[in-house]
């Protein structure tokens, strides 16, 4: 039929570059498991370092075992418009998907892959079974090919004779840039970013570690009795956050740099496409029917330089996998506007009017909170732990307030197509979900909210859910018979 | 397809304020009633064993306070289980079907059935006893929706018109 499908009829190996990929990620999540057991065994004294090294050596051979038969038993081919795969070590798996079930191809190519010339593929089924399916390693050219052919087999195999698919056909994609990240922009993202947060991140991270010694039988106080009794002082506290915050701005910048470099964001005739990434070139697409929603936020910092996150969020064939869930930081206003343009035909988002929500969305948590710091630090200060009174305070009055300015930032609106969400604490997150896909609509509400006649609305996609808290019930009734109205009486497909 | 974009006014919308609810078949009541009777009478057990090796358990203060909480908390969960068997109730409309939960905490929740994926009917061993069965509908939305304590016959009715219904709207 189609004269590229001869190429892979035949059973196709992935490239032998694929045999030192799967070694390494089988010793890389074996060691993974092993990181406590190691640091304990090195700090612990040397008598058992031989044993220890035949058991590395041990696992070292079995994992290059398993990579070699990894990689001769699995294979693919294409067979009537399906795609054929054998896969697995100890037992045999065959699995069969047809083309056109065939979401999308998806490459990725790490430092190794780029030396070898070679591709890791992923491949987006529309089922919710939570595996892809993934070749670590496929030839550059050989996987083009491939994703060529499924993508065109797609189409092409309702128009059966339709021959010769040759390089330079007219139907090839093009490619317009929307938007790409420079050096700068980078620089400015990774300083931006919410380090309050990624601090906190960090300082679990160490919790993380520490526990973990702990569990593998070190006492780790043991180390540390040398050091003097601390002192929480105010002065103690600061120099932390201060510390943690100056790794946490480190890392978030060497982070931004890593993941977003050399980002491009780009249109084809009926999606979108982003690549970046340093080490790991990483590329993925989303089709405009795939996309649930959008939504783009900002905090404090950005908002002062103008620069948005954007995040298209797609269907997902698993709740665990969050590549779906695509970002582009870096976005400015028009950018976004673009986008909104593309996918929503150039509809005016800021003439879809807004309603806030209910004040007690406010009181209510005040009240709550203020409740249980009051009693909280009335026993912190029986116990005369004036210190940690202070700081939970500090911390329930910071929670107050930016559920007041969170408050003062919900709304919510449609116009009969799309839903307009806004939210943020210091900075603006806006939501646009089109009515249609949504996929089941729940109303909520507890005793408090029954009494003021209040309820909470969540909407579920494929791609998540969105919650409107707090509305007066009968907005809510209205709201969620126009939703089902919308779900029942358009034909179009969500996805 | 002809294409139409009439519109429509909020009121003449279907409403789901002014739905009449089916109630679950009456024996699921006795179903979540057993449930928590067994658990209560495996936490006692529980304690008796323990109390065995470890005598001060048994003491007669002690072992009064305890069966005292016991059966006070094994009667409220006795009184929640039968509100929350009044609260269940699910409809089905034309074109979705709705389910209701919650006691304290309420909750609706609409499946429009051209969103439902596959549907499932499901039977634990005590809801078994008494041939009862709970239907499970799919939705890409994550969070599936199970309706309980329908009678078997009644949970496959319920599947096969969701199923027909679902086929039809494909076919449109």
């Amino acid at each position: 039929m189609k004269k590229n499908d001869g190429e892979f009829s035949v059973p196709t190996r992935q490239s032998y570059v694929a045999i030192i990929m799967i070694l390494f990620k089988t010793i890389n999540i074996v060691f993974r498991q092993l990181i406590p057991v190691l640091v304990v065994i090195l700090l612990g004294g040397s008598e058992k370092f031989d044993y220890i090294l035949w058991v590395i050596s041990g696992i070292a051979l079995l994992s290059m075992i398993y990579a070699i038969v990894n990689f001769f038993r699995t294979y693919f081919y294409i067979q009537d418009d399906e795609l054929v795969m054998h896969t697995g070590v100890f037992s045999h798996k065959k699995t069969i998907i047809p083309l056109e079930r065939i979401q999308s191809v998806n490459f990725e190519q790490n430092i190794v892959h780029q030396i070898f010339d070679v591709l890791k593929l992923n491949i987006d089924t529309a089922g919710t079974e939570k595996n892809e399916f993934q070749f670590q390693a496929i030839d550059a050219q050989k996987a083009k090919r491939l994703r060529e052919i499924i993508m065109a087999g797609k189409k092409v195999s309702t128009i059966a004779s339709t021959n010769s698919y040759d390089e330079n056909q007219p139907n090839k994609p093009a490619y317009k840039e929307i938007l790409s990240l420079g050096f700068t922009d980078l620089l400015k993202i990774g300083l931006t970013e919410n380090h309050i947060r990624s601090g906190g991140l960090i300082f679990v991270f160490f919790l993380w570690i520490y526990q973990n010694l702990q569990e593998a039988g070190l006492d780790v106080d043991e180390y540390s009795e040398e050091i003097p009794e601390w002192e929480w002082g105010i002065n103690g506290i600061v120099l932390i956050v201060f510390v943690f915050l100056m790794i946490s701005i480190l890392i978030s910048l060497g982070r931004t740099v890593i993941k977003y470099f050399d980002l491009q964001f780009l249109r084809f005739d009926n999606g979108f496409k982003i690549v970046s990434g340093i080490f790991t070139k990483k590329e993925v697409s989303a089709q405009d029917h795939k996309i649930q929603f959008i939504s783009w936020s900002d905090n404090l910092l950005r908002k002062i330089i103008g620069y948005k996150n954007l995040k298209l969020h797609q269907t997902t064939a698993s709740k665990a996998n969050k590549s779906q869930l695509i970002q582009i930081p870096g976005c400015k206003v028009h950018h976004i506007q673009d986008v909104v343009d593309t996918i929503f035909d150039n509809k005016d988002i800021n003439e879809i009017e807004v309603e806030r929500v209910s004040f007690f969305y406010f009181k209510r948590f005040a009240m709550i909170w203020t409740g249980i710091i009051t009693i909280v630090g009335l026993i912190l200060l029986w116990f005369e732990l004036y210190n940690q009174m202070w700081l939970l305070t500090g911390l329930v009055i910071m929670m107050i307030i930016g559920r007041f300015l969170s408050y003062r930032k919900i709304a919510y609106g449609h116009d009969g197509q799309l839903l307009v969400l806004k939210g943020g604490i210091f900075g603006d997150k806006n939501t646009i979900l089109p009515l249609y896909k949504v996929q089941t609509v729940k109303i909520y509400e507890t005793p408090f909210l029954r009494k003021k006649s209040l309820c909470t609305l969540i909407l579920r996609t494929a791609s998540g859910q969105i919650t409107i808290p707090y509305l007066p019930s009968e907005s809510v009734r209205n709201l969620g018979d126009f939703i089902l109205y919308k779900i029942e009486s358009t034909h179009r497909k969500w996805m | 397809m002809k294409f139409s974009n009439e519109q429509i006014k909020s009121l003449q919308l279907p409403s789901i304020d002014v739905i009449e609810y089916e109630k679950p078949d009456i024996t699921y009541r006795k179903v979540l009633m057993y449930s928590v009777l067994i658990f209560a009478f495996v936490l006692l057990v529980g304690y008796f064993v323990v109390g065995y090796f470890a005598e001060k358990l048994l003491t007669l203060p002690i072992l009064m306070i305890v069966m005292l909480t016991w059966s006070i908390l094994t009667g409220l969960a006795i009184i929640f289980t039968v509100k929350s068997y009044d609260n269940l109730g699910y409809a089905l409309r034309d074109k979705d079907i709705l389910s209701k939960s919650g006691v304290f905490f309420k909750s609706i929740v609409i499946v429009p059935f051209n969103r439902v994926q596959h549907s499932e009917i499901e039977q634990g061993p005590i809801e078994r006893l008494f041939g009862l069965a709970e239907l499970t509908l799919f939705t890409a939305g994550g969070d599936d929706e199970t309706i309980s304590g329908l009678s078997f016959d009644k949970a496959q009715m319920l599947k096969n018109y969701i199923t027909a219904k679902v086929a039809a709207d494909e076919e449109e």
